[in-house]
C-alpha cells in the first residue's frame, strides 16, 4: 500500500508508456482550480488493443492490483482491460480508478472533444473540461456529487468572470 | 458571550463580519471563505495546483497514520 499519494507520478508513468487517456474526476478538477481534495486518480482510457497493452505495462510499473476486500493481489492485464469496464486499483502511488466510460456511458472517443491538454510539470496531460466534469457529477447525483457541484459550478462561474474581465 | 458582544465592545471591529450569516453567500450557496479559496487556486498554474493538493492530502494521511488510522488495502 502506498504511504504517500503521488498523483504526478501516476501521470508520468501513463505518459511515459504512451497510454491514451483522459484525466477525469477530482484531480482533473483540481488542475482546473477546484479547491476540493481527493485521494485517487481517475482516468478514462481508449479501449484499443494497442492501448490496453500500453496501459497494462504502465499499471505494472505502478505495481497495480485490484482493490479486493478479500485481500487477494490480483493484477490488471491487457485481457482484463479489454473485457472489463471498471478497474479500481491500488498502486505504489495510491488509488487509481481506470475506467472505460464515465457519466452517461461516455467513452474516450466521446470525451476527447470535451477535453483540453494542460501542461503539468514536464507533461502534457489531456484533462476532461470542467463543464463535462460538472455534467458527469450531475448524472451521478450521489450526495457527494451534489456537494462537489456547489464548488465546481462556482469555479466555472469564476473562470467565466475572469475571461470576460 | 457571543460574537455580537465582541463587536459591541471593540470599536475597531466595526464592519468586520463576526457571524457566518454576515458572510457573502454566492449564487451556488458558498460563503466568502469558499469563494476566496477558489479565487486563490485560480492564481496558480496547474502544476502548482496539483502540488498543493498532493501536499495537503499527504499531510492529512501522515496525521491519520500518526493517530493509528490505516486505510483498507
Amino acid at each position: 500500500m502506498a504511504t504517500e499519494l503521488r498523483f504526478d507520478e501516476v501521470l508520468r508513468v501513463l505518459t511515459r508508456n504512451q497510454v491514451e487517456f483522459i484525466l477525469v474526476g477530482g484531480v482533473a478538477a483540481i488542475l482546473q482550480g477546484s479547491p476540493l481534495t481527493t485521494e485517487d486518480v481517475d482516468v478514462v482510457y481508449l479501449a484499443s488493443e494497442q492501448n490496453n497493452v500500453c496501459l497494462a505495462k504502465a499499471l505494472g510499473e505502478l505495481e497495480a492490483h485490484y482493490f479486493d476486500p478479500a485481500g487477494r493481489q490480483i493484477e490488471p492485464n491487457a485481457s482484463r482491460l479489454a473485457s472489463m469496464r471498471v478497474h479500481l486499483l491500488n498502486t505504489n502511488c495510491g488509488r487509481v480508478d481506470v475506467l472505460r466510460t464515465v457519466g452517461k456511458d461516455l467513452a474516450y472517443s466521446d470525451l476527447v472533444e470535451r477535453s483540453r491538454v494542460l501542461e503539468v510539470e514536464e507533461l502534457r496531460v489531456r484533462v476532461l473540461d470542467l463543464e463535462t466534469i460538472i455534467a458527469t457529477k450531475e448524472y451521478a447525483d450521489r450526495p457527494k456529487d451534489r456537494y462537489q457541484l456547489l464548488f465546481l459550478r462556482q469555479l466555472l462561474a469564476e473562470i467565466q468572470r475572469l475571461e470576460t474581465e | 458571550m457571543d460574537s455580537r458582544d465582541d463587536r459591541a465592545t471593540d470599536p475597531e471591529m466595526e464592519g468586520i463580519p463576526t457571524d457566518y450569516d454576515q458572510l457573502e453567500v454566492s449564487e451556488w450557496g458558498l460563503d466568502w471563505g469558499d469563494v476566496s479559496q477558489i479565487r486563490e487556486k485560480l492564481k496558480l498554474t496547474p502544476t502548482e495546483r496539483l502540488k498543493a493538493a498532493q501536499d495537503f492530502i499527504n499531510t492529512v494521511i501522515r496525521i491519520r497514520a500518526q493517530n493509528g488510522y490505516r486505510a483498507p488495502v
